[in-house]
């Protein structure tokens, strides 16, 4: 099986007949100092070289500066391989976002009609709400039995809870929008609880600070969010859907904006229960956390441990009920954006966004 | 939707499945799908190379859809039409794709050497196999309502019912964007 990989070191990527190469580099860089504005790649290549074969690799992800070609981004293209890359801060950047090669017309007149409809529009961006929720709720619950403080946790399940059930009602998407805002302030607001009274003092947190995030339960939030955008975007790849064409966000509030609709139903299954467990097991130190343009950010080694963490969460499985046997979390998402094929071919299937039942 | 035109592919997945046959129409495929097709590209090319010739037959049906038939190889002066597969030997489906290519060469007035009709045969370089397969009269009479009833499903706006048989579904390639 395919997978995705994850390249951390400077360097260039090449093609090498069917497989990708990379030539590492030093990593010369100065944080926080203006790059050299030369062109030439940062760092000097140590002639150490990666090699992957090409039928290995799923996706590729360049949180170093990578050097790349045309002649490799059409070798990329025609595998099917997307890249996405991301900033020195570990902030999603771009996506190198290969040809389409599942289309279809109809299904993509079916997605435009559904957002130009309010009613189905509404529809849509109700089920990506209720599913986020649902999830939240899991999570909440899940945690709720294994602190010693409920309290917070109660409270924050109630909140969410009352909010959830606005979204049958609310009838415009600013106000499901700020639905959603409310539940998840109320549910971060349980984090210090749920982390315990020892890691609520080595990770303070102080609600949600996204740009540049204000401190290290905030950094790794972002950094999550943004690995569970890009596993989306993938999923979408792989299916016919247009991933430009969105309900709940607005198409243009990131170029991939149906993206963000999915990653609002995993965001809680996939990056909060990941970053949970990272600071409980302590495979995630503040030590892993730098301070940097006046926000915080994962260090090098930091990002390595949640990329590590994530993968295996990606891989792990669960029996799925439908299907009567056993697939990925990272599957999980694909079959939902399956779902949304059928909602947006059969009125009688609508879609209700994947819930966690474990 | 007007009426596309209608290929033994179609027809094929149609006896398998009306629902599949659906989404293929609507241009879902499932990847997995697509890489099969591929690998069945990759397979005609490769093998039976001698005197064959890739040809594209159009045709219409009697009751006016248009039909193409895509054919791998046509040894024209065997009077054999080939058709090559992976996997599973004499598919339903196989099958039925191979009796429309001759159906197709019949209405288009397509023979084969003295004018007699061509003959079909499935090739399965894998399982080192071959199957004949035959047109004949009572065949002609189903394959004509199968696309009549294709192009009636082309121009529905939603998905025919799932197979009856959910077990027969476990080994769909569409079975994830059914069931998922
Ligand atoms: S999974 Fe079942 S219902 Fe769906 S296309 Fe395949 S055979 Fe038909």
């Amino acid at each position: 099986m395919p997978r995705d990989h994850y390249l951390f070191s400077n360097g260039r990527l090449r093609r090498r007949q069917n497989t990708l190469w990379l030539e590492k580099a030093t990593e010369d860089r100065v944080p926080g100092v203006a790059l050299d504005d030369t062109g030439a790649p940062s760092g000097t290549l140590t002639g150490e070289k990666a090699v992957l074969p090409v039928e290995a690799v799923d996706a590729l992800h360049c949180f170093g500066e990578i050097d790349l070609n045309a002649k490799l981004v059409v070798f990329l293209a025609q595998q099917r391989i997307p890249v996405h890359v991301y900033d020195y801060y570990g902030n999603y950047a771009a996506t190198l976002y290969p040809r389409e090669y599942l289309l279809s017309g109809r299904l993509t007149v079916a997605q435009a009609e559904h957002y130009l409809r309010p009613a189905r529009r509404l529809r849509l961006a109700r089920a990506f709400v209720g599913a986020g929720l649902y999830n939240i709720r899991r999570v909440l619950r899940y945690h709720a039995r294994r602190v010693g403080d409920e309290a917070p946790v109660r409270h924050a399940l109630a909140v969410v809870e009352r909010e959830a059930a606005r979204v049958p009602e609310e009838a415009a998407i600013p106000e499901l929008m700020a639905v959603e805002g409310r539940a998840r302030d109320a549910y971060y607001r349980a984090w210090p609880a749920m982390l315990g009274p020892r890691l609520a003092e080595v990770f303070p947190f102080d609600g949600r600070q996204r740009r540049p995030p204000s401190n290290a339960l905030n950094a790794a939030i972002s950094f999550g969010n943004a690995l569970c955008y890009a596993a989306c975007l993938k999923a979408l790849y792989r299916t016919a859907l247009d991933p430009t064409i969105s309900y709940l966000h607005e198409p243009g509030d990131r170029r991939y904006s149906l993206a963000l609709d999915l990653a609002e139903v995993f965001k809680p299954l996939l990056v909060d229960r990941a970053i949970l467990r990272l600071l409980k097991t302590g495979r995630l130190q503040p030590s892993h956390f730098e301070g940097r343009l006046g926000g915080t950010y994962l260090t090098e080694t930091g990002r390595r441990r949640f990329v590590e963490a994530w993968d295996e969460r990606l891989r792990r499985t669960v029996r799925h009920r439908r299907l009567g046997r056993h697939v990925s979390y990272e599957r999980l998402i694909r079959l939902d954006a399956y779902r949304l094929v059928r909602h947006l071919t059969d009125p009688a299937d609508p879609y209700v966004g994947f819930r966690a039942w474990w | 939707m007007t009426a596309p035109r209608i290929g033994g592919m179609l027809v094929g997945y149609w006896r398998v499945c009306p629902r599949k046959a659906w989404y293929s129409m609507r241009g879902l495929w499932m990847e997995q799908e697509s890489e099969a097709v591929a690998l069945g590209r990759l397979l005609d090319r490769t093998s039976y190379r001698r005197r064959r010739r890739p040809a594209l037959i159009e045709a219409t049906a009697p009751d006016g859809t248009p039909l193409v038939a895509k054919l791998d190889g046509v040894d024209l002066r065997a009077g054999v039409l080939h058709e090559t597969k992976k996997g599973r030997s004499c598919e339903d489906a196989h099958v039925w794709q191979v009796r429309f290519y001759l159906w197709v060469l019949r209405l288009a007035g397509v023979t084969g050497p003295g004018g007699r009709p061509l003959r079909g045969q499935l090739d399965y370089p894998a399982l080192r196999r071959t199957e004949p397969v035959a047109l004949e009269l009572e065949h002609e009479g189903h394959l004509a309502e199968v696309v009549s009833a294709l192009a009636a499903c082309a121009r529905q706006d939603v998905p025919p019912e799932r197979h009856p048989r959910r077990s027969f579904c476990r080994r769909c390639a569409f079975e994830a964007l059914c069931y998922g």
